[in-house]
């Protein structure tokens, strides 16, 4: 091989070797992207809410179903005389399609205002299952019901108590 | 399922795996929230509240102006105030006499000042729910028990003067209903 032959091939060698190692490094644009969401919200909308009721000569119990806003007499006489019977309503909002938990308290007591009886508020219930999974708009709404002990002797008077709903995001 | 045995291939052998891992999870987050039960207990001869008056939330306009609750739970305002929101109630009295029994209702105080972080407020014009709605006043008013079983519940609306550009914040204040049965 002449010199001059060789020369060629040294260039073109280079050369290529140039564009080679050029095509060895190509950066590229690209888009990522993150959702932060709050793990979860949950919110009292409504209270449970009895209404006024007559007691009656006997022990009493009522119920108010988590299905409706309706009030029933489960044992006794007590008259409900209507008022703003419901259900408690509670509203979750987070990421959709999230699996939930709802944990219900066993039972409380409401005490009269300004007063010290009580009465006993348990078998709280929510319509439907305790795992749920959220909608896929990332809104849930639930509601409670319970049942309330009235005696025979109750005195008159407005009652009140407070419980506690949790919601588990799983 | 958590306490199921491993005895499957290798694919079904995974889920099972996915499933004790759902199993043994902890919550991410658990949330607790408050919320409140209440009843109103009437015997005979009594008179008790069921819901205090509310009248909601409002934006005040730049002039003096009114916030109406009749005794429906209808809200209105007039002068630029704007309403907002919900949660707005009329108050609510439940008792319990006998059919055509003779009742006479009576306010401690023709109007009565709310007060909070401004000016006080004035409510008046007290309004009784009855058939015909009626305007209670310091003077008693005589009603009779329609209801066959002595029980009865009303609501009453009332006015709420607001001023301009009332200092925004929670107001509240007290009034006093009597009931006399004979």
């Amino acid at each position: 091989m002449n010199s001059a032959a060789f020369q060629k091939i040294k260039r073109l060698s280079a050369f290529g070797c140039a564009l080679f190692c050029a095509q060895g490094a190509i950066a590229l644009p690209g888009d990522t992207q993150t959702q932060i969401v709050n793990p979860g919200l949950v919110t009292n909308a409504s209270r449970l809410d009895f209404g006024s009721v007559i007691t009656g000569s006997v022990q009493s119990r009522l119920r108010i179903p988590p299905t409706s806003d309706t009030i029933i007499v489960s044992a006794g006489n007590a008259i409900p005389v209507g008022g703003s019977i419901s259900r408690a309503r509670f509203d979750v909002v987070a990421a959709p399609l999230t699996l939930v938990l709802i944990n219900l308290p066993g039972n409380i007591q409401l005490v009269r205002v300004s007063g010290t009886e009580q009465m006993l508020l348990d078998q709280f219930q929510q319509n439907g299952t305790p795992l749920r999974f959220m909608g896929a708009t990332g809104q849930l709404s639930f509601f409670v019901g319970g049942r309330l002990r009235v005696g025979p002797s109750q005195a008159p008077g407005l009652y009140q108590g407070d419980f506690t709903v949790t919601v588990n995001f799983l | 399922m958590c306490g199921a045995k491993n005895r499957f291939p290798v694919k079904l052998a995974m889920g099972i795996a996915a499933a004790f891992a759902v199993c043994g999870t902890q919550p991410v987050l658990a949330e607790t929230e408050p919320a409140n039960a209440e009843i109103t207990v009437v015997r005979p001869l009594s008179f008790v509240i069921d819901d205090n008056l509310d009248f909601g939330s409002l934006i005040p306009g730049t002039a003096a102006g009114t916030v109406v609750m009749a005794p429906t739970g209808t809200r209105t305002a007039n002068n630029g105030i704007v309403l907002v929101g919900g949660g707005q109630s009329t108050a609510t009295f439940s008792g319990q006499g006998t059919f055509n029994q003779r009742v006479d209702i009576s306010l401690g105080a023709n109007s009565i000042l709310i007060t909070g972080p401004g000016a006080p407020m004035r409510v008046r014009t007290f309004v009784i729910g009855s058939t015909p709605t009626a305007v209670l006043t310091t003077a008693p008013l005589r009603f009779r028990i329609a209801a066959a079983n002595g029980i009865f519940t009303f609501p009453i609306g009332a006015t709420l003067e607001v001023g301009a550009n009332q200092v925004p914040g929670k107001y509240t204040g007290n009034w006093s209903i009597t009931l006399n049965y004979f």
